[in-house]
């Protein structure tokens, strides 16, 4: 016990002489001389510890990045896949804006929608095939719009299926009046896809940027929709009418879904 | 019938010059080249009437105009391909603007609004340029398949 006592003793009188002499210029200068001495060696053998303690990092790393590669690969995938869902959602977002915006400055209509399933396989007509039928009260003679304007009639009708005659089809003719004056006439379609208002009458000062519209003549179509856009007119004094080009006020190449006015049918078929 | 669904459902997308290829036609007509009018006016019939059930137009159109292709093939083709394998090809111009002006007047018949200039202009001649072109690769096709 005293022995202990002792060596206690003499450590912390040699630790507070260390503590002191340190304090003395001459010790601090050899203590600075032993660091510049040793500091390198000891750098020289701490390297292949470190290096060799980084190889032990890098081996546990490569696994975690392994993990970390195959979860941002999912991240990666799942994120391209909402990238295309964002724009099919945008899409339809914009779609359904419009017949929302349709649906309220036409409020007397109802209507299914549809989608478009086929196309005609004839070269001789425009017509499309869309995948609702009389189960869901589509019935021939309906007219078929999209939010942009007038598409066409349907023409033939299964449980299932519509056929839907286009108004580019050569065989289709609308009554219909330009916007600015209610100057009526007739737009046909065309073989080159364009339409043609003819009838119109003499005297009437037709412009390119007029609006066409169905004037519900003949009770085929309802009144009001937009069948397309004045881009040129062909007057000539010798003859009784004159006629106008139309663009179409709906992009037939685009088309993907349609509304079908259930509440309208053609005056004689009713 | 699938020739008819992927020319009423693939096709449209693949419109050239204004039109689009006449799929069901063309295997009428290679058909008919490979085995004459009596076997191919079967063939004739059928697909003109599957492509007039899925056509806004009056039906029988399609089985007029595809039973003269036959016809039409089936009577030239065979001689043809004795003189060379390739030279039947050189009907199909011929076939697909007999074959349209065909439907076009059965349809004018049925008073359908043909307006005559247009349709040749626009349908009738770029769809035999069109069905021409696609024949080289239709012909072979059904030819390998009516082998095997």
């Amino acid at each position: 016990m005293l022995t202990r006592l002792a060596y206690l003793l003499l450590i912390l009188a040699a630790g507070g002489l260390i503590i002191l002499l340190s304090r003395l210029p001459q010790v601090q200068f050899v203590e600075t001389v032993a660091f510049e001495v040793f500091g390198p060696i000891e750098t020289g053998v701490s390297l292949p510890v470190v290096r060799l303690d980084q190889i032990g990092q890098t081996i546990e790393e490569i696994g975690q990045l392994r993990a970390e590669n195959a979860r941002l690969r999912e991240e990666v995938d799942r994120l391209s896949q909402e990238a295309v869902q964002i724009g099919e959602l945008q899409r339809e977002n914009a779609e359904l804006r419009a017949e929302l915006g349709f649906r309220q400055s036409n409020q007397d209509f109802t209507w299914v929608q549809a989608r478009i399933i086929g196309f005609d396989p004839s070269n001789l007509v425009h017509a499309i095939i869309i995948n609702k039928g009389t189960q869901d009260n589509v019935a021939t003679g309906m007219t078929v719009v999209t939010p942009s304007g007038l598409v066409g009639q349907v023409v033939a009708v299964t449980p299932t299926t519509a056929k839907v005659l286009l108004i580019t089809d050569v065989s289709s003719s609308v009554d219909s009046l330009i916007q600015s004056n209610q100057a009526k006439g007739v737009v046909e379609g065309s073989r080159d896809g364009q339409l043609t208002m003819t009838y119109i009458p003499q005297g009437v000062k037709v412009q390119t940027g007029d609006r066409v519209v169905t004037s519900g003549l003949g009770g085929i179509y309802p009144p009001g929709l937009w069948v397309g856009t004045i881009t040129d007119v062909r007057q000539n004094d010798v003859d009784l009418y004159q006629d106008a080009q139309l663009e179409p006020a709906v992009d037939f190449s685009r088309l993907e879904v349609v509304l079908v006015i259930t509440n309208h049918l053609p005056t004689k078929l009713r | 019938m699938a020739a008819a669904v992927l020319q009423s459902v693939a096709l449209p997308h693949l419109v050239i010059f204004g039109v689009k290829v006449d799929l069901v036609l063309l295997v009428v007509v290679a058909l008919s080249i490979r085995h004459g009018v009596q076997q191919s006016i079967v063939w004739a019939l059928a697909g003109g009437a599957i492509v007039d059930l899925l056509s806004a137009g009056p039906f029988g159109t399609s089985v007029v105009a595809f039973g003269v292709a036959a016809v039409l093939a089936g009577t030239f083709g065979p001689s043809l391909r004795q003189a060379s394998a390739l030279l039947p090809l050189a009907l199909t111009p011929l076939v697909s603007v007999v074959a349209t002006l065909t439907a076009a007047f059965v349809m004018a018949l049925l008073g359908w609004r043909v307006p005559w200039p247009s349709t040749v202009a626009l349908v009738i001649l770029p769809a035999a340029v069109l069905d021409s072109v696609a024949m080289l690769v239709v012909y072979p096709v059904v030819s390998a398949v009516d082998r095997g």
